[in-house]
């Protein structure tokens, strides 16, 4: 991959960051609680993100997109989150209806958060950057820095995880 | 429900509409929360500056402030002190000078003279 040229980021003060963030801020939350299982933590998660996000605003660089940075520092944020806590303490353990009550009238949705539920940090938000933001695989792998082949991968073992989930034909 | 699902393609939009029916609204408390501390954070470069800029404005009024002063009279140092006193019924006339460094070999120098030319 071509090195990125660096641009030395404008000072972006407080007010200038918030506009920035404020259409994202649906789409950042959401994410943030679907990678964390819904766990109780999302929202510190979520306010941490945020607040990181804004005291190293100076290495943000205009050439890219600020969805794009803003994700990455979410992603980094969660990987941070995980490894104090460690990933096994949250694996819903059964606690998937209590979490996400919607999956309790829709077996299909229920399917989808159990799979989601059993991957890897890492994977669960790949999986959520592209099931739930939409992020296109390159996208996704300058976000995360993992290479295109190996979102793929992680994509298509969530797809046929869900496939066999579901009963679905492939 | 299982035979259903054989029918269905997989979709990846299908999927991401279920995803999103889980969707939650941004807690307004959180959000305040977030917005307050960062109005109360300042950018890293801020205080350094302000700083810089107090130190350079008190050298600045410290360099600019005796144009502001009165101008003060100066006093010349005191190269001699002449004293001199007469005695009228005499026809005597004294006169004391002290320089800056007294030597009163001068005067003798001058005595010496003034009987030469006598």
């Amino acid at each position: 991959m071509r090195p990125r040229k660096k641009v030395k980021s404008p000072v972006i003060d407080s007010e200038t960051f918030l506009a920035l963030l404020e259409p994202l801020k649906h789409g950042l939350y959401n994410f943030i609680l679907k990678a964390v299982n819904f766990s109780e933590d999302g929202d510190d998660v979520y306010q941490e993100t945020v607040l990181r996000a804004f005291q190293y605003i100076a290495t943000y660089d205009p050439g890219r997109p600020f969805r794009s940075w803003i994700f990455s520092v979410a992603y980094n944020q969660i990987k941070r989150y995980y490894s104090l806590r460690g990933a096994e303490k949250d694996r819903l353990h059964g606690e998937l209806v209590e979490r996400v009550p919607e999956a309790a009238e829709d077996e299909r949705l229920r399917d989808i958060f159990e799979v989601a539920a059993g991957l890897e940090p890492k994977q669960r938000s790949v999986f959520f950057f592209f099931y739930y933001n939409r992020f296109s695989i390159r996208e996704i792998a300058d976000i995360t820095g993992l290479s295109e082949g190996n979102v793929k991968f992680i994509l298509n073992a969530g797809r046929n995880s869900i496939r066999k989930k579901m009963e679905i034909e492939p | 429900m299982n035979e259903k699902n054989k029918q269905l393609r997989f979709d990846d939009d299908f999927v991401a509409d279920l995803v999103r029916r889980t969707d939650r609204s941004l807690p307004e408390a959180l959000d305040a929360s977030i917005y307050r501390s960062l109005r109360r954070k300042r950018s890293w470069w801020v205080y350094p500056l302000a700083a810089a800029a107090s130190v350079v404005l008190a050298i600045g009024i410290w360099w600019l402030a005796p144009i502001g002063e009165a101008p003060s009279h100066r006093v010349s140092p005191v190269t001699e002190i002449r004293t001199q006193f007469e005695i009228s019924d005499k026809n005597i006339k004294v006169i004391w000078v002290q320089k800056q460094n007294f030597d009163p070999g001068i005067l003798s120098k001058k005595r010496d003279v003034e009987e030469k030319n006598s």
